[in-house]
């Protein structure tokens, strides 16, 4: 049986000022996937989380989302030394539903405190977020969206920088959120990860180079295509060329 | 002993003093914290100074300067929320170049009105003994207005304050946030413009809050912390000026800092010995 799309994008385009961030894109995002968004620096990844999250405006195309949308930023906030706790931040998720004026709600408070347990940081709850490492706070961030209990779950290059229990955290949650018929978009740099987790890449560089099951979409030309010769083939694996080397 | 804190009661003057410096500490305190948290100490210095000519109006036309200085300094936090909103002139400018117009206005119009220029002082710096009812009962409902309000968007406030970003990313109107809390820092400022003046406004914005800040972690205990020591600053601080006969908005302010540093240098200390003593 062939189910509904979790999300349509059709002939999208982007531009800020006179340059094109993302030109002509058109997808169509399954349910229950975990989608890696992958390209170079400038390929447009956030802009176009943003144009699904609905906070960017597309200048041509349209973009249709069925449920709701929780956001990962790509940097964090800034005010890390805010006097907050881990558990003030995953609750934020729930104060869209708990609406104006009113305090979440003991349910909500569970659900920011499952959703911290379940990353391995229900012991550091209470703790004001600017003590935490940062692989720490990345899990508080997630654990944020997570509370969101959104439909579309976009990931703005949540792994960057990220320690080993975080990406072993990761992974298990992707895991449960695919077998919920969620979707996720998580941005990345890192072809290995797309490779292992993903279900589909789409690998982007300003259009959509290739989109499909990672074997397909993250081949030789392809990669060639989207970030112009600097990939290396390493003993069978593809790696990106550190900055100034270039692949023969 | 106890007569020195009953004494000074029997003065009406010196009641209504009380409950406006009390009033002054527990707005201040309030806004203040997020003053402190989003680094608004410019902005916040900038309406403190841009209300000078509502309060010079208000002052030759007979009507309360509370209110002069509410309506100036509502349509200066908007001025600068709207000229910083597109990207060619960047917030920092557009509070330098409002607040300093507005500074020039108040100076151009107290010059003009040569019968209040012996007055200025007393706009500048407040005057604790002139606080009239109207005065009272207007800072009253300010402060009521602005803890209230804080008290009911703290959950939002705090998220765009902690993560803009995130809350665009929730749908919360993040620009009309913004102008929600100019405004209510310009209650606050407007709460305190009889006891401590324009000029030192700023102070018990950022003090207390300061203090409150090392105190503890928690962004409610924060602000509770700040309104209490903002309000015992007022009240210790009036006191001394009572005895020592000296500026009241001066000894206010002096006492509030007196209780930052105490509190910076104990703790300063104390982890001194932590980081020595292992």
């Amino acid at each position: 049986m062939e189910q509904q799309p979790r999300a349509i994008v059709e002939g999208l385009s982007i531009a800020f000022g006179d340059r094109l961030a993302v030109e002509d894109v058109s997808l169509s995002l399954p349910r229950g996937a975990v989608i890696g968004l992958i390209g170079p620096n400038g390929a447009g990844k956030t802009t176009l989380l943003r144009a699904l999250l609905g906070t960017v405006r597309p200048t041509a195309g349209t973009v249709w989302v069925d449920g709701t949308s929780g956001f990962v930023p790509q940097l964090g906030p800034r005010g890390w030394d805010f006097p907050l706790s881990a558990g003030d931040v995953a609750l934020q998720g729930a104060y869209r539903s708990a609406g104006w004026l009113r305090r979440p709600s003991h349910a909500d408070r569970d659900r920011a405190r499952t959703a911290l347990a379940s990353e391995g940081m229900g012991q550091h709850a209470g703790r004001q977020v600017g003590q935490l490492s940062g692989g720490q706070r990345q899990r508080v961030l997630l654990a944020r969206a997570l509370v969101q209990e959104a439909d579309l779950l976009l990931l703005d290059e949540p792994l960057s920088g990220a320690d080993a229990p975080t990406e072993a955290a990761f992974s298990d949650i992707l895991g449960r959120l695919r077998g919920d018929g969620r979707t996720v978009v998580v941005s990345s740099h890192d072809l290995a990860w797309a490779s292992a987790r993903c279900d589909i890449v789409c690998l982007l560089a300003g259009r959509v180079v290739a989109f499909g099951p990672p074997a397909e979409a993250l081949d030789a030309t392809c990669l060639a295509k989207a970030y112009g010769g600097q990939v290396v083939d390493v003993g069978g694996v593809l790696v990106l060329a550190p900055e100034g080397h270039h692949a023969h | 002993m106890l007569h020195y804190l009953t004494d000074p009661l029997q003065f009406t003057f010196m009641q209504r003093a009380l409950v406006a410096v009390v009033l002054t500490g527990l707005a201040c305190g309030v806004l203040g914290s997020y003053v402190v948290l989003r680094g608004l100490a410019f902005i916040g210095d900038a309406l403190t100074h841009a209300v000078f000519p509502g309060v010079v109006i208000a002052f030759a036309a007979g009507q309360s300067v509370l209110l002069g200085a509410l309506a100036v300094g509502l349509v200066t936090a908007a001025g600068i929320a709207v000229l910083s909103r597109g990207r060619r002139v960047s917030e920092d400018t557009a509070i330098g170049i409002l607040f300093a117009a507005m500074f020039a206005l108040g100076v151009v119009l107290v010059s003009s009105l040569a019968a209040y220029q012996k007055d200025v002082a007393e706009l500048l710096f407040g005057n604790i003994l002139g606080v009239s009812r109207t005065d009272l009962v207007l800072a009253a409902v300010a402060t009521v207005v602005a803890v209230g309000a804080i008290a009911l968007l703290n959950k939002e406030l705090a998220l765009v304050a902690f993560d803009r970003e995130m809350a665009e990313a929730m749908r919360y109107p993040v620009f009309v946030l913004d102008l929600v809390l100019l405004g209510l820092i310009t209650l606050a400022i407007v709460v305190s413009l009889r006891a401590i003046g324009n000029i030192l406004v700023l102070a018990m914005l950022v003090t207390p809050a300061a203090t409150a800040r090392l105190l503890t972690d928690r962004l409610a205990t924060m602000q509770v912390a700040a309104a209490g020591i903002g309000a015992a600053s007022g009240i210790v601080g009036l006191y001394i000026s009572f005895w020592w006969n000296v500026a009241s908005g001066g000894a206010v302010v002096l006492t509030a800092t007196a209780v930052f540093f105490a509190v910076f240098l104990t703790q300063s200390a104390v982890g001194g010995m932590r980081t020595s003593g292992g």
